[in-house]
């Protein structure tokens, strides 16, 4: 029996929010010990000059992850605008309370997140980390994303009320790093000691900015809490209004030419919209860093180096959140599940699963042509063409160093595709699995980081623990070879994978070994150990396109 | 033609400590209406959701028009039309696109009939489904369910957040429907009134186990509930064969005490064996679906309990 509503108020966080900070402070802590084991065994970063980058990132790193480790409440990824703990309001507990306990318990943990890794650092490391300013920035990113979350009553709003937070505080930060006349690098200056010194008044108003947020999110919850918006609100809403739509009980007569282009169609609603939208608004960060550079240092002449990064980067970033948005998952009553109405349809899986593939690759292909198309256009008005050129023609002059065939180049182009396929089904099953298993990503991440260890201590040992690399080798691509034989059995004999999709990939997958082969010149010269390592690596791909509809199957069929 | 339209043989299912099924067998039969009733947590939606093939059988088969839905999802889901217990309804989509959606997967779907029921149930076919009432997406899923006129029609409790009208007159009608086609319909409900209105036949479960199944009439008759006086408070039902429940009279006066007795076989010889022990049968009829599922369902937790 709890004592007060409050004390059941602050159970149920504590009991919805546990396991997302463990987590939170399980990462920060590897994120420490990973500093201290580089510091530790490389002491060229003792030097008084690499200290204080390290806690530069560090506390850049922490403070950001802390400042989003209580984002599950603020729900400012989610569809729905307003206050998320709406279910309170039928509760006998004043609007004040229902906010403000929330609140705190947030801006609380936040600031613990941020506290055990910075005071694990100083103990591990000797690093002096400030603990106050960081904690407090945290607390102003988590109450602030909370304010502009939850009092706005729809969407439009809520993306305005982010937006314009995000603004205010890189504003806000902007004009802090101002007043601290550093001249050296942020990363460099942040990390030195006397950056934070600070008087006790400079310390008030991102003392007062949470309690602000709190106040204005008291607010509006009490405003929704009666069925009202903000009149500033309701005016937008009015404006965008244009007609009032009449009722309709008409049926479309057109319909779909088939189950699959259906299926293209819903999931291009579902997440695909979203990933074109991002491809459409990337090429403005590089856009706007070119600009920035060019206007700070006019003499720079690197631009095309950004975009070049851009453009590379951009296919990963894209398959990223495709992978994310085409999982479809939900989480009911504490488990993660696939939705009942995407698991009735009446489509095999790896129809489903294929379907997902080419929307993600089709997206991404469409941004990157689009960033392209950006940079192409940015260096043709910004009078860039010549440095273009000279970029391209390096590029050109080492690939035709090589004299390859030119139906190779279709070979790789295939191969590209593929890989691209392959890894992106292998995110998709990793993430159905991973959401299925719990324990394998924890696993997985305890023996990378002993391992990790082992191998940092092992480089500035002579690699005195080289045979055991070796056969760390041999049993890997032993391991490799069976698990993507079984992998594909499985998907084979359980009726998972159809003729037609297998003959697909095993056809992608041989023109992708024989280019690979063709690259590797010569294989004579390389240890045994490397090239079984290397050929059974070749079948990772061709596994990992066969286990998406298996990992599918088991939220499908469990 | 002994053609099953499902099959499921021994199937049983266990979540982690509990076991949800336990070793159920039925068999549907095309041209009936089928009712599935239990109480909350009896596993209900279990069984639906191995007919889905959402569940993977993994003690015991289950065939679907002859063939495992897991294996054969395409074939299997094609022929069948589903309304989740929970609406699971995609929230963006609008009712329109939601039945031009569902109506790609299924080669029968019947566009004029789809018109018909949304004419019916008046719905406006532009609003989304994150909009809707929790009756209004009750019925633009029995919509999306039953306008391909499927072999197989299952409902989840669809009776949840419909009106007394519709489920009177629209329900019923459609669920009658499918029957007088030709096709089946399971449908699985808390309202005993209901099944034993709608239904041809009925299943009931009760802690995972199949315990009572058979053409509603015929599990009618099978059932008696009795009225019984005693003269003195304390009464021996411990060796009365066929008996499920005995439960006393409340505002009982001292001296007499009546009893209402549900049980099952011949009736005749329960009233024989009630007078031998000193009662006094006051009354008989055959029971409702409801009493029946109260006196066996209150048994098997008795016997659960004693065990």
């Amino acid at each position: 029996m709890f004592k007060s509503p409050a004390m059941a108020m602050i159970w149920e966080l504590w009991r919805t929010s546990r396991l997302a900070t463990v987590w939170v402070l399980c990462g920060q802590l590897a994120w420490v010990l990973a500093i201290a084991s580089l510091k530790y065994f490389n002491h060229k970063l003792d030097g008084e000059e690499v200290s204080p980058v390290l806690c530069g990132i560090f506390m850049m790193t922490t403070t950001i992850t802390s400042g989003f480790s209580q984002s599950w409440r603020h729900s400012f990824e989610s569809r729905r605008a307003g206050f998320c703990f709406h279910l309170g309001y039928a509760r006998p507990v004043p609007t004040w309370q229902l906010v403000l306990i929330p609140m705190l318990f947030m801006s609380i943990m936040t600031a613990v997140c941020y506290w055990v890794a910075a005071v694990s650092l100083q103990a591990l490391t000797g690093i002096q980390v400030p603990l106050i300013f960081p904690a407090l920035l945290s607390i102003c990113i988590v109450s602030g994303l909370a304010c502009a979350a939850w009092t706005p009553t729809c969407n439009a709003s809520k993306l305005v009320a982010i937006a314009s937070f995000v603004v205010l505080l890189v504003g806000s930060l902007a004009a802090f790093h101002q007043t601290r006349g550093a001249t050296e690098p942020l990363l460099y200056a942040i990390g030195k000691p006397e950056y934070f010194h600070l008087q006790w008044y400079e310390y008030l108003p991102w003392a007062a900015a949470p309690a602000i947020a709190t106040a204005v999110t008291i607010s509006g919850v009490r405003k929704q809490r009666q069925g009202e918006q903000w009149r500033l609100e309701a005016f937008a809403s009015s404006v965008f209004t244009w007609h009032k739509r009449q009722h309709s009980s008409e049926l479309a007569q057109t319909t779909f030419r088939s189950a699959w282009s259906a299926q293209c169609w819903y999931e291009f609603q579902r997440f695909g919209h979203r990933m074109l939208v991002f491809g459409f608004v990337a090429p403005l960060l590089p856009l706007t860093l070119v600009i920035l550079v060019s206007l700070l240092n006019p003499s720079w002449d690197r631009e095309p180096l950004i975009w070049l990064a851009f453009v590379a980067f951009l296919p990963i970033a894209t398959q990223m959140i495709g992978a994310d948005g085409a999982l479809g998952l939900r989480a009911k009553q504490g488990a993660i599940s696939f939705s009942v109405f995407d698991a009735t349809r009446s489509l095999r899986n790896d129809q489903l699963i294929a379907v997902k593939l080419l929307l993600i690759s089709a997206c991404a292909l469409a941004a990157w042509l689009w960033m392209a198309t950006i940079a192409g256009l940015h260096a043709w008005l910004s009078g860039q063409g010549p440095l273009w050129g000279e970029v391209l023609g390096r590029v050109q002059e080492s690939v035709a160093a090589k004299d390859l065939p030119s139906y190779w180049w279709l070979a790789v182009g295939l191969s590209f595709a593929f890989l691209y396929v392959a890894s992106t089904s292998m995110m998709l099953a990793g993430s159905l699995w991973a959401s299925l298993h719990h324990r394998i990503p924890a696993i997985l991440t305890a023996i990378f980081m002993i391992h990790y260890l082992l191998a940092v201590w092992d480089m500035s040992h002579a690699w005195r623990l080289r045979a055991l690399w070796v056969s760390y080798a041999w049993i890997g691509s032993g391991a490799i070879s069976i698990l993507a034989g079984l992998c594909i059995i499985r998907a084979r004999q359980s009726g998972m994978l159809s003729r037609g999709y297998f003959r697909a990939i095993v056809a992608l997958w041989l023109v992708y070994v024989v280019t690979v082969a063709t690259w590797m010149v010569d294989l004579k010269a390389q240890p045994g150990w490397l090239l079984a390592l290397t050929a059974s690596s070749l079948l990772i791909p061709l596994a990992t396109s066969a286990t998406a509809p298996l990992a599918l199957a088991g939220h499908r069929h469990r | 033609m002994s053609y099953n339209v499902v099959d499921v043989e021994r199937l049983s299912r266990r979540y982690d400590q509990s076991l949800a099924l336990d070793d159920v067998t039925l068999r549907m039969k095309p041209g009936l209406v089928y009712g599935l009733v239990g109480a909350n947590g009896a596993g209900k939606t279990t069984l639906i959701k191995h007919l889905l093939g959402l569940l993977r059988a993994k003690q015991g088969s289950v065939r679907v028009f002859g063939l495992d839905p897991v294996v054969h999802p395409v074939q299997v889901l094609q022929r069948i039309g589903y309304l989740s217990e929970e609406r699971d309804l995609p929230e963006w989509m609008r009712i329109d696109e939601l039945l031009r959606y569902t109506s790609a997967f299924h080669p029968g779907w019947d566009q004029a009939y789809a018109q018909e029921m949304l004419d019916l149930f008046q719905l406006d076919s532009r609003k989304k489904v994150k909009h809707l009432s929790k009756g209004m997406r009750a019925q633009a899923g029995l919509i999306a369910a039953a306008a391909h006129r499927p072999d197989l029609l299952i409902l989840d409790e669809p009776s949840t957040g419909l009106d007394a009208v519709v489920r009177r007159d629209i329900l019923n009608t459609l669920v009658r429907m499918v029957a007088d086609d030709g096709r089946t319909a399971l449908f699985s409900s808390h309202l005993l009134d209901e099944v034993e209105q709608m239904s041809d036949s009925v299943f009931m479960i009760d802690g995972g186990r199949l315990v009572l199944q058979g053409d509603i009439d015929e599990v009618k008759q099978m059932h008696a509930r009795i009225v019984v006086r005693f003269s003195s408070h304390s009464a021996e039902f411990d060796n009365i064969k066929g008996l499920l429940s005995a439960e006393a009279e409340p505002y009982a006066t001292a001296g007499d005490k009546t009893w209402q007795i549900v049980c099952s076989g011949e009736v005749d010889s329960v009233c024989r064996q009630l007078t031998y022990v000193g009662g006094e049968v006051l009354q008989s009829r055959s029971a409702n679906l409801q009493e029946i599922f109260v006196a066996r369902a209150s048994r098997d937790r008795h016997h659960q309990s004693i065990g």
